[in-house]
């Protein structure tokens, strides 16, 4: 189901005029970045994907999925002002994309860094991480019997 | 088996099973000890009392189908014009045994908090005996 969540975080990104004005849909991704792509650029990784509802008689369905979002840019300022469009805009995002019903998106902490580049060829970027966790409602269970 | 696991549990309220249950805990049987000790004895004597058939406290997940419905209902103020009487309960403690008998809702409750679920909690109160079976 995490696939299904972050194809849904990648919608909520590019469907927010204010993160596509400053990164094109086309350069939001959760597929790899070539270290000689343009930029700015987000990427998207999932961190955990963990079970928030255990129950004795298995019906717990709701779910957290902890999205990195990744903001690169050139500079820090760049980056830092991407990072803060995705909050604005993730922060309690909710609603149905790609069949999956998102029940709540939460930021939950920014944090940069800078990557100086292992090549000589290549140049530092700047990246923005905004932490958002998904709570969703994942498809019940049918548990095998071992024979 | 020395240990047995507690997924599959389960608790039913007057007919209906209740969904979503994470902790159901019961706090014990007690019987009242009557101190019957005289002046002539060295040691205290006992007699048995009556037996207390204790309180039962179900804890779930706030279940969007109803799940605890019939246990809402029973202390529901919005239904009071049915008062509120004994029906019967069972748990079935992971298909290892159960207990079963009569009891009354006596508390309802729901949690709300950041970074979690939904929770409501229970409490029924045993009226008259406990029935205890191995079913294992």
């Amino acid at each position: 189901m995490s696939n299904l969540v972050i194809a849904a975080v990648r919608t909520i990104l590019t469907q927010s005029t204010a993160v596509t004005t400053l990164v094109p849909s086309s350069r939001i991704t959760s597929a790899y970045r070539l270290d000689v792509g343009s930029l700015p650029a987000i990427v998207l990784a999932v961190q955990s994907d963990i079970a928030l509802s255990p129950s004795l008689d298995r019906q717990d369905q709701v779910r957290k999925c902890s999205i990195d979002i990744e903001c690169i840019a050139g500079n820090l300022g760049d980056s830092r002002t991407i990072g803060e469009a995705v909050r604005v805009s993730m922060h309690g995002a909710k609603g149905m994309a790609n069949s999956t019903t998102i029940q709540e998106i939460r930021e939950n902490g920014i944090t940069s860094t800078y990557d100086i580049g292992a090549e000589g060829t290549e140049t530092g970027i700047h990246i923005t991480v905004v932490t958002v966790d998904a709570y969703y409602a994942s498809a019940a269970v049918n548990p095998t019997s071992i024979t | 088996m020395a240990g047995v696991s507690g997924f599959g549990s389960t608790f039913t309220f007057d007919g209906g099973a209740s969904a979503n249950i994470i902790s159901i805990s019961m706090d014990g049987a007690k019987l009242t000890a009557i101190d019957i000790t005289t002046i002539a004895e060295r040691h205290r004597t006992f007699t048995a009392g009556v037996i207390d058939s204790g309180t039962i406290t179900v804890e779930a997940n706030y279940d969007t189908g109803g799940g605890q419905s019939k246990a809402w209902d029973q202390i529901s103020i919005t239904a009071a014009s049915a008062a509120p009487v004994a029906k019967s309960f069972s748990i079935s403690a992971g298909g290892a045994y159960t207990i079963s008998g009569s009891g009354i809702v006596t508390d309802f409750s729901t949690k709300i908090g950041i970074d979690s679920v939904l929770t409501v909690s229970f409490t029924v109160k045993v009226t008259g005996a406990l029935t205890i079976a191995d079913t294992a």
